[in-house]
């Protein structure tokens, strides 16, 4: 799924409030215990699903992977999947949901981040706004979506952000 | 000290720019442990490109026990002085410093509101810390009267000034 929007800004503070919102009732609804793992959002996912006064209801935290070392030392991804496919791909999307449900085992819902936010590329011939947003319910199946975002580096890290929390709250 | 307002966009960003630019002349790699803040921190140290340079990462700890094993806060320290306090600060700074190998750990712990306050522990009390390698942690107490947001962004700006501070201090 790419979505191909190029306005500079991305999702509005009102669409990330909304989205957290209803993330936030689905999780106290079933009981579920967040954690997440963000490479290019950088702790937006948390800065924003902690704006709400109940968060500690059903957020324990996460892992803010920026540097490929911190993937590997702290959520266990492999060498080998940073070295190929790379660090932003389904691969290492769904590693880092592994190794975050690992280390929270309290965790019932993983997310998980990893992308090229901008303005840089990777030098590999990836593309800026390239994202995998992955999604693990604890026992299940992974879910990880592939997206091309078009905005600036605030913008890429917001629509990374909104998209993570609609697939969560899913 | 307390202002009027809470910082805006610009101030944050203004802040992480400058401690950006101290890590870089020291050739210096920051790690964040952040519990009322959420992840805002790391958020505006990652607002500036070419930022993975410097910033290695961080731990979101929002939970007591994420304190404990992702950052190795003993549990005890916890108990004794509560999750909001000057000791869970430094230990938190010093912890992600030492598991993440890189020179600076900074951290954010305190009561961002609205709920969650007490007569010792109010809303808006925060601890905001920095820890070079080889030192004790440099830790604030600030007691902000802001909204949640409010809150979370003086606390940000705080431990963003507090951590330039450290990484200019020659010494």
């Amino acid at each position: 799924m790419s979505i191909g929007t190029s306005s500079g800004t991305g999702p509005s503070d009102e669409e990330l409030g909304d989205a957290v919102r209803r993330l936030a009732v689905a999780l106290q609804a079933t009981d579920g215990q967040l954690a997440v793992a963000e490479s290019c959002t950088g702790g937006l996912l948390g800065h924003l699903i902690t704006d709400v006064s109940e968060a500690s209801d059903h957020f324990l935290g996460g892992v803010i992977c920026y540097s490929n070392a911190v993937k590997e030392r702290l959520l266990g991804v492999p060498h080998a999947l940073i070295d190929e496919p790379g660090p932003v791909s389904t691969e290492v999307a769904t590693a880092m949901l592994d190794g975050l449900l690992d280390r929270f085992p309290a965790a019932t819902v993983a997310i998980s981040v990893t992308g090229l936010a901008g303005p840089q590329g990777s030098g590999d011939g990836k593309p800026v706004g390239l994202t995998y947003v992955g999604v693990a319910q604890r026992g299940g199946e992974p879910r990880v979506q592939r997206f091309v975002f078009e905005h600036e580096r605030d913008g890429n890290k917001r629509a990374a952000a909104l998209a993570a929390l609609e697939m969560a709250a899913e | 000290m307390q202002v009027a307002s809470p910082p805006t966009d610009q101030q944050l960003e203004v802040a992480a720019r400058r401690l950006g630019a101290a890590l870089r002349q020291r050739r210096w790699r920051l790690a964040s442990a952040e519990s009322c803040t959420g992840g805002l921190v790391g958020h505006v140290v990652t607002g500036v490109a070419g930022s993975s340079d410097y910033y290695a990462g961080g731990v979101i700890s929002y939970d007591n026990r994420a304190k404990e094993v992702q950052l190795g806060v003993p549990a005890e320290l916890i108990e004794a002085h509560g999750a909001v306090s000057v000791q869970v600060a430094a230990a938190m700074a010093t912890g992600v410093r030492d598991r993440f190998g890189v020179d600076l750990g900074l951290s954010v712990t305190g009561v961002a509101g609205p709920g969650g306050g007490s007569d010792q522990k109010p809303v808006g009390l925060v601890y905001v810390a920095a820890a070079r390698r080889g030192r004790p942690a440099a830790v604030h107490r600030e007691q902000w009267s802001f909204d949640r947001d409010g809150n979370k962004r003086a606390s940000a700006l705080s431990v963003l000034e507090l951590a330039t501070r450290e990484v200019e201090d020659e010494g």
